[in-house]
């Protein structure tokens, strides 16, 4: 699989925010999510790691 | 592939908003998100678009609201075509040992290449029973 599961923080399932994500867009501090159905999640920060082996996004807040 | 974007707060922060994305089926479009944004509260919070799902942020597909059929066939979808992807990137893995004049591990790379497009042209041919993604 060469979809990801992208979490908040830290992976972590709490930390969760959508599965199965296709497509990510950052622009002007926000990350714009895109899972295989088209649904879409937009959350506030910058990516701060890709494990594109694992299928795994962190996503964390922007440092000021 | 219709979208409904609720905010539950008045957010008000001129971002561009509009991208280009493509859904599963291939179409590729692009959403204009002219509404205004603004955050007067300190707490972090998700912006989250809803699109009619209350429990969107990694709800997967125990939602009742979403349709599971759906996203195994989309999944399923995706896969076929990953695997054909993956099939044509390892026969050109196989092309290169040939290069390298090893002809043994050609010939068993690519009858490796052959049973995997034999096993993703089952999966098609069960995802063609499953019939089109409903949404």
């Amino acid at each position: 699989m060469c979809l990801s599961t992208v979490y908040k923080l830290e992976k972590r399932p709490e930390n969760e925010v959508l599965k199965n994500v296709m497509l990510i867009e950052c622009k002007n501090g926000f990350v714009t999510l895109t899972d295989i159905l088209g649904r879409e999640e937009v959350i506030e920060g910058e990516i701060a790691s890709a494990d594109l082996t694992g299928g795994t996004v962190v996503v964390r807040p922007k440092a000021s | 592939m219709s979208h409904e974007h609720d905010h539950e707060y008045m957010h008000e922060h001129n971002i561009p908003h509009d991208h280009e994305h493509t859904h599963a089926d291939g179409t590729t479009h692009t959403h204009p998100h002219d509404h205004d944004h603004e955050h007067p509260h300190g707490h972090d919070h998700g912006h989250e678009h809803p699109h009619g799902c209350p429990g969107q942020a990694g709800c997967g597909s125990d939602c009742a609201n979403c349709d599971p059929r759906a996203e195994v066939v989309a999944l399923m979808r995706y896969m076929v075509n990953h695997n054909t992807a993956h099939a044509n990137e390892l026969a050109q893995l196989a092309g290169r040992l040939k290069e390298m004049g090893d002809n043994t591990a050609y010939e068993q790379v690519m009858q490796a290449v052959s049973d995997f497009e034999k096993g993703n042209m089952r999966l098609s041919t069960v995802l063609a029973a499953l019939g089109p993604v409903q949404q």
